[in-house]
């Protein structure tokens, strides 16, 4: 009772900094694109109302299939390998001695951006490059290949990349779900005689529902959205056969200038991206709904 | 129990040597003697020259005037964001506002919004307002960016702050303000720092905003400025460009090793 008294103009004046940033730079611009999207603007003459051909245009691409699928690869790619690898660890690894070492391994890719995590794997999968090289001294010339030259390959080069950049920040999550499972639960499972195995799935995977919510949402997110990596090692290309929407967007907005086309690609891929977060989302967020 | 840790490590340390061997690959090259290197596989070091290739790729690359920025918006676009996000945080956890669930969505909501939804229109109002290719035009897109996953740690480990600590606080008469400062942020410490280094590594690491919000190298952010080195080979050799990567991730290493133990206890308490 008295706590609600309380509440005065003060309390909101603290929403305001945080409130202000989000209006105008991450609201009024998600506003404006998808006004865009139904323009034809171009940058130099004022926009004229089109109506959904951008949108029409965007489903009659004929590279369009090709890119879907890329993210298709992406998606899937990037949800079984550093989750399933990520939670794999995390498990194997809690308990272990030197459990912060093997850790500090697995992260130290984190820390290297998109943009280094691209350019070292480049010079790896590169037609002339350290793989290629590394195959023909071991004696497996047939094995030499063009990587990042045809599709699908080019692709899935980089979901290596980006899996083995990705997967550190999945083992700390994983391990700060693990470490939150109650100890006495643990020991009593073990002294009942519970082998690793039916430890984790039946004392710990139910205990990480809310963390693998998360993980999965943000692994999505990510995915869906992937840039850096594609726009470092193979540009979209070649002939654009290892484009994502990320890099589409990119490519027709700010190389072609074609503004209200890349808006109608950046809509289509918030509708992408919040429909499936919200899906995956859904268990972890309703410890959200109790505020 | 025996057997089991020993399969354990096996499983471990043949992930690791997995994972360490890119690394390997990414020193033996950034470090190898430009002259004489050529992409060839080779497990041993080819002409070991880290100095020459450092000062090479610090010249060459112009690093200097990105990293600075970096130095510039990682810091106080991390810093600003953080406070601000506690702030609503703070307000949301212990003030009792109305319609919580409604400022929490509008303030964590755009977090599943796609970066390219915003490219175009910042890109546009950033031209005509004068702010685009500066350093403050940046930071800002930065620091707002930054809110609503800060917003979202620093509110779940406020959560766990109990809600005598905050009556007896008012009791002695603390209004909201001190509040805030004399109990929720030294107990939220560790969340903050932890939402700190994420956010501090993000805006470190951005490729995107630099290259589309700025064109001076003295404005520019460092990742947009090495991206643009991958594709030139026959300027600037691999080596150098591997070199200056490198030189670019000792920064986020260097706090990730410091302060593991402070990530690690900021989403704990958070999750």
């Amino acid at each position: 009772m008295s706590q609600k008294q309380r509440v005065g103009v003060t309390t909101y004046l603290f929403f305001i900094p945080a409130i202000l940033c989000v209006l105008a730079i991450l609201l009024y611009p998600v506003g404006k694109t998808i006004y865009l999207s139904f323009t034809d603007s171009e940058g130099l003459l004022p926009p004229v109302f089109i109506g959904f051909d951008n949108y029409q245009n965007f489903i009659n691409d004929p590279v369009l299939r090709a890119t879907l699928t890329n993210v298709l690869i992406w998606t899937i790619a990037t949800l079984v390998l550093p989750v399933f690898i990520g939670l794999l660890i995390a498990n194997v690894v809690s308990g272990v001695k030197g459990s912060a070492v093997y850790r500090m391994i697995f992260l130290l890719p984190y820390v290297l951006s998109g943009v280094a995590v691209g350019a070292l794997w480049f010079n790896i999968f590169e037609t002339e490059g350290l793989l290629n090289s590394f195959l023909v001294s071991v004696g497996l010339e047939s094995w030499v290949n063009s990587w990042l030259l045809y599709y699908p390959q080019n692709t899935l080069s980089m979901i290596i990349a980006a899996t083995w950049a990705s997967t550190g920040l999945v083992v700390v999550l994983f391990t700060v779900g693990i470490q939150n499972v109650p100890l006495q639960t643990v020991e009593a499972a073990t002294l009942d005689g519970a082998n690793s195995w039916v430890l984790f799935w039946k004392i710990i995977w139910p205990q990480l529902k809310y963390i693998r919510a998360v993980v999965i949402g943000t692994a999505l997110a990510n995915s869906l959205r992937t840039f850096d990596i594609v726009w470092v090692m193979t540009g979209g290309g070649p002939s654009r056969t290892s484009e994502t929407l990320a890099v589409t967007m990119y490519r027709e907005a700010f190389l072609l200038n074609r503004y209200g086309y890349g808006s109608a690609i950046a809509v289509f891929l918030m509708i992408l991206v919040t429909t499936i977060s919200i899906l995956a989302l859904r268990g972890g967020l309703k410890k959200e709904a109790t505020l | 129990m025996k057997k089991d840790s020993l399969l354990k490590h096996s499983v471990l340390v043949i992930l690791s040597l997995i994972w360490l061997s890119p690394i390997y690959l990414l020193f033996v090259n950034a470090f190898a003697n430009v002259e004489t290197w050529e992409s060839n596989f080779d497990w041993s070091l080819k002409g070991w020259d880290p100095i020459a290739n450092f000062q090479q790729a610090w010249s060459v690359a112009d690093l200097s005037p990105g990293l600075k920025s970096n130095f510039f918006y990682g810091i106080l676009g991390a810093g600003l964001s953080v406070f601000f996000a506690s702030l609503a945080a703070f307000s949301i956890v212990a003030l009792n506002p109305k319609n919580k669930s409604l400022w929490f969505w509008v303030i964590y909501g755009v977090n599943l919004v796609p970066y390219q939804m915003l490219l175009l229109p910042l890109f546009e109002s950033f031209a005509s307002t004068g702010l685009y290719d500066t350093r403050w035009g940046l930071l800002l897109v930065y620091v707002a960016i930054a809110i609503p996953f800060a917003f979202f740690l620093s509110r779940n480990h406020m959560l766990s702050i109990s809600k005598e600590v905050v009556e007896a606080s008012q009791l002695d008469g603390a209004n909201k303000i001190q509040t805030y400062f004399k109990i929720f942020l030294p107990l939220s410490w560790s969340a903050l720092g932890a939402a700190f280094l994420f956010q501090f590594t993000w805006i470190w690491n951005d490729l995107v905003f630099g290259l589309t919000l700025t064109t001076s190298a003295e404005i520019r952010p460092l990742m947009s400025t090495i991206s643009g080195l991958v594709g030139q080979y026959q300027s600037i050799k691999m080596p150098i460009v591997l070199c200056a990567t490198l030189i670019a991730s000792l920064p986020t290493a260097f706090l990730y090793i410091v302060g593991q133990k402070l990530f690690v206890a900021g989403l704990k308490a958070g999750s």
